[in-house]
């Protein structure tokens, strides 16, 4: 009995050892998420991502929207019609952000981070 | 002259709810939105075309283009649904009062005419809006019909915000 005991212990601790834990996606694979435009709202309304990963901006609305940077405007999508998609991928890290030039009310933020920063395995992409 | 016949305007949109059949068919509600949908590009080509301010030219562009596009999306539903857009006493009194509403635009200019568009702009959305919510969406029977009425509603709501915004700046 104690030896089996002894042995489970073993094994625990030997596979404990192998644990990968606090497990990261590799920061290196860029990653992409979606942003949904309905109901003249951006969804989600904040995104954190790294640098080169891509964010895609879908238009499911029935009328155009645009994606554009609030302050220097340095990045506008043009009009996005429904069913058309327009992707942003930053280079650098910050803070962006951005609203519908159409529609005054809609407006969103990506954060974006160093790609030096590991990500949590929840952050995956969607 | 030009009072009484705004105010007459004015009062025919408060009544445009009731003046909605009670239960429009599909064919009806869909003659009732290309309607509403029309009139509003209608006036929002005058105005693109007549004010002299580049706010107000934006906004009626934004109008033209959102409304455009929401009749293109109204169109291709009744087309799939093979449902022919039925005229009908709700839809004929749209128009009626779009030509008033443009007919009176026109003997305006500047600020006078940049204010009459807005004040209408936002009575014109808040009627179009409660006659969605009371008649048009409840009485849908069609799902895909009802599902876009819902899905339109909300650009309703942003266009009539916006308009307030601008009719504040009139005060």
């Amino acid at each position: 009995m104690r030896r089996i005991g002894l042995s489970v212990a073993l094994l625990a601790l030997i596979a404990a050892l192998f644990h990968d834990w606090g497990a990261t996606t590799s920061s290196a694979e860029p990653q992409s998420y979606t942003v949904l435009i309905e109901g003249m709202k951006f969804s989600p309304v904040l995104v954190r991502i790294q640098a080169s990963d891509t964010v895609v901006f879908r238009n499911v609305d029935l009328v155009p929207h645009t994606v554009t940077e609030r302050e220097a405007k340095s990045f506008d999508s043009g009009m996005i019609n429904r069913n058309e998609t327009w992707k942003f991928s930053p280079t650098t890290a910050g803070t962006f952000r951005y609203r519908c030039l159409y529609h005054p009310d809609m407006s969103g933020t990506i954060i974006v981070e160093n790609k030096s920063q590991p990500r949590p395995v929840s952050s995956a992409a969607r | 002259m030009k009072t009484i016949k705004y105010f007459a305007l004015t009062a025919a949109l408060i009544l445009l709810p009731s003046l909605v059949q009670a239960q429009p068919n599909d064919a009806q509600i869909a003659a009732i939105v290309v309607t509403a949908n029309q009139v509003d590009i209608d006036a929002g080509k005058f105005a693109a075309e007549k004010s002299t301010d580049s706010t107000i030219k934006d906004f009626a562009n934004r109008m033209i283009t959102d409304h455009s596009a929401v009749n293109q999306s109204a169109v291709e539903l009744v087309t799939k649904l093979k449902v022919s857009p039925e005229a009908n006493a709700t839809s004929k009194s749209l128009q009626e009062g779009g030509n008033k509403n443009l007919a009176q635009l026109r003997t305006l200019s500047g600020r006078a005419l940049d204010k009459a568009y807005v004040d209408h702009e936002v009575a014109y959305h808040e009627q179009v809006i409660a006659a969605l919510d009371t008649v048009l969406i409840p009485n849908a029977q069609n799902a895909e019909l009802k599902a876009l009425l819902v899905q339109v509603r909300p650009a309703f709501i942003a266009h009539l915000g916006h308009a307030k915004q601008l009719q504040a700046t009139y005060q």
